[in-house]
């Protein structure tokens, strides 16, 4: 050990005259807030890495800005010990994140270091790969169609709106409203979904309380979701280019797996504040303001990076990137700037909407204003047939149930259609953290849409809908759970099996 | 009209060029006047870095900033001054702090970092 210390040394100190060379560097003229400006450094490419000399070490940033005779720079770390006149060089590469299986069940920060307090997560003498934190996206002919679903486990969504494995679904609604609940619902049913792989979750935290990560960490935990769950955290003391970073970087690691020809999936919360965190960098380092004082390239800053959300072909080897970004809204205003960008770039939107959540309507998906463009392709065949009708239904009673409420008498056919339509949305109540497997979805939906449920009271269709599944979790797992499950589809033989079985469980009651 | 830096930096580096340096001062004074009236005064630090910058080239200098340890001697200068397309005008500094070795700084923009310092830092920081 000694030895090798001392011809280490010897060797570096021989090795002195030979390894000095000249190189450009830049002075620090103002710095603060997590910007800078540097005069000099006239070679920087943009997007470059900068190293700031400073008397407790180097801190790294991020060439922004390049103008005729100073270079504006965002700051990685600590900006309080930079100081004027400061030392700053360029390093000739950009951004990047070591990734790996390591980081599985891991909280990272947005440099990929970890943040839970359990060690390294890399082995020293382990192969290091570097992924750059921004990348062109895949092109059209890496791609394919999104066809497999990714089952959130929430029945409103899975039945209506579903979610294929590469697509890009926003979720908006205001605060406290559960857009984070259907992230950590979807997130734990990808554990028990096990018709297809495992996709492996990442779970972005922008500008949130380190207390409210610490909890979802802790949810994970409970419902051993972290197995296969990253966490990328910027929390809200971390300076505003971690906020900007971190869902960069969470792609970055996604895109490993996806390269890997798995599936992945990250869920970015929120954007909301990830606009803010770019208008404030963009703001003090003096990009001209536009629309709601955002720069110009607010557009640009999310497709690049929801572009990169895909499903590649066989050839290329066949993984997935899917995003579920969120966005905040205030008192539901969804035409503002950011909540208009992130609609048009993404592929569908699950909308919430709080008249629903005080109503009791929990998830509060507003059905007809969220849509999914992929629409039924990311189905399987058994939810389609009998989803396909719920998605119909409730239209028609929404329109009627407005109109119904000015009409004292309403004729037969009427009358049922409301009927109907309240049995339905009832049965697609679901509380938190009880994702529920695509085969049980398939029997309540087919109970509530074939008409089944038309004699329950709304009150009790929860309940009544909790006995059916236990009653075919019990009498007929095999014949029809299973062969539903296994093959996706719900066959003429299973079909009826099914009815009798309702019938049966109808008759007991 | 709004001038732009460089076109300030170059009109006062041309103003001031001929001028004898009894007269400097009061042009000075004149163009600092100038700035003010023009409320450009926040432009001041910009200016005065590139007229520098363009006097230097005038001249046909380089501004050679040496960190070091200990006084440098005239052979070390003869040295530097070899190596270099301009004529240099020094601007020494000690520094006990970096060891050893010297640390060079030509025209404010690039840097020989040959510091004992510097070194030491490297091969700790070094994975």
């Amino acid at each position: 050990m000694k030895d090798t210390v001392i011809t280490h040394l010897k060797k570096e100190i021989e090795g002195f005259a030979g390894e000095i060379k000249a190189e450009k560097v830049g002075h620090v003229l103002e710095v603060g807030d997590g910007i800078a400006k540097i005069y000099g450094l006239a070679d920087v490419a943009s997007q470059e890495m900068l190293e700031f000399e400073t008397e407790s070490g180097a801190v790294s940033g991020i060439a922004f800005n390049l103008e005729e005779d100073s270079v504006g720079a965002i700051i990685l770390g600590d900006y309080t010990h930079i100081k004027e006149g400061g030392i700053v060089r360029h390093t000739g590469r950009v951004l990047s994140v070591q990734v790996g299986e390591e980081m599985i069940g891991r909280v990272v920060n947005p440099l990929g270091r970890p943040q839970d307090g359990r060690g390294p997560i890399f082995k020293s003498n382990s192969k290091e790969v570097f992924y750059p934190v921004e990348r062109a996206a895949p092109s059209v002919i890496a791609r394919e169609p999104v066809g497999t679903p990714l089952h959130t486990g929430i029945k409103t969504i899975d039945g209506m709106i579903p979610v294929g494995r590469g697509q890009r679904e926003l979720i908006i609604g205001d605060r406290q409203i559960g857009k984070t609940s259907i992230a950590i619902d979807t997130i734990i049913n990808q554990g028990r979904d096990t018709r297809h792989p495992t996709p492996i979750c990442i779970y972005v935290a922008i500008g949130q309380k380190e207390s409210k990560v610490a909890k979802i960490v802790a949810t994970l935990k409970e419902h051993g979701a972290m197995d296969y769950t990253i966490v990328v955290s910027a929390p809200a003391s971390s300076p505003s280019p971690l906020w900007y970073l971190a869902p960069y970087s969470a792609t970055a690691i996604g895109e490993y797996f996806m390269h890997q020809g798995r599936d992945a999936l990250v869920i970015y919360d929120d954007l909301s504040k990830h606009a803010w965190a770019y208008r404030e960098l963009s703001l003090l380092l003096r990009r001209p303001p536009g629309r709601e004082a955002y720069p110009g390239d607010i557009f640009y800053l999310h497709s690049r990076l929801l572009e990169r959300a895909a499903r590649l072909n066989k050839e290329n080897g066949g993984g997935s990137l899917t995003a579920l970004p969120i966005i905040e809204t205030q008192l539901g205003d969804v035409s503002a700037y950011i909540p208009t960008n992130v609609i048009s770039i993404t592929d569908g939107q699950i909308y919430l909407e709080p008249e629903l959540f005080y109503q009791g309507v929990r998830p509060a998906v507003n059905a007809g204003l969220s849509v999914s463009r992929v629409g039924s392709a990311a189905q399987t065949k058994a939810m389609k047939k009998v989803a396909g009708r719920l998605r119909l239904e409730l239209a028609q009673f929404r329109e009627l149930a407005a109109f119904a409420q000015f009409a004292s008498e309403l004729d037969e056919g009427t009358r049922k259609r409301i009927e109907r339509g309240r049995v339905l949305t009832e049965l697609l109540k679901q509380p938190e953290l009880k994702p529920l497997p695509f085969e049980e979805q398939v029997v309540l939906m087919y109970a509530g849409t074939g008409g089944f449920l038309d004699d329950v009271p709304p009150a009790e269709v929860a309940d009544i809908g909790t006995a059916l599944l236990d009653y075919m979790d019990k009498m007929h797992r095999e014949d029809v759970l299973e062969k539903i499950k296994t093959s996706g589809d719900l066959t003429k033989e299973t079909e009826e099996a099914l009815k009798t079985a309702i019938g049966e469980f109808k008759k007991l009651k | 009209m709004k001038y732009t830096v460089t076109q300030y930096a170059e009109a006062l580096a041309e103003a001031l060029a001929p001028a004898g340096a009894e007269k400097r001062p009061s042009m000075i004074r004149r163009f600092l006047g100038m700035l003010r009236k023009n409320k450009d005064s926040k432009l001041l630090a910009a200016i005065v870095r590139k007229t520098e910058r363009r006097w230097l080239a005038d001249q046909n200098l380089h501004k050679v900033a040496v960190t070091s340890a200990s006084p440098l001697t005239a052979a070390v200068k003869k040295e530097i001054e070899a190596v270099l397309t301009r004529k240099p005008m020094w601007e020494e500094k000690i520094d006990p702090a970096i060891l050893g070795g010297m640390r060079i700084l030509v025209d404010d923009e690039t840097m020989i970092d040959a510091s004992a310092r510097s070194r030491l830092d490297r091969m700790f920081s070094a994975r």
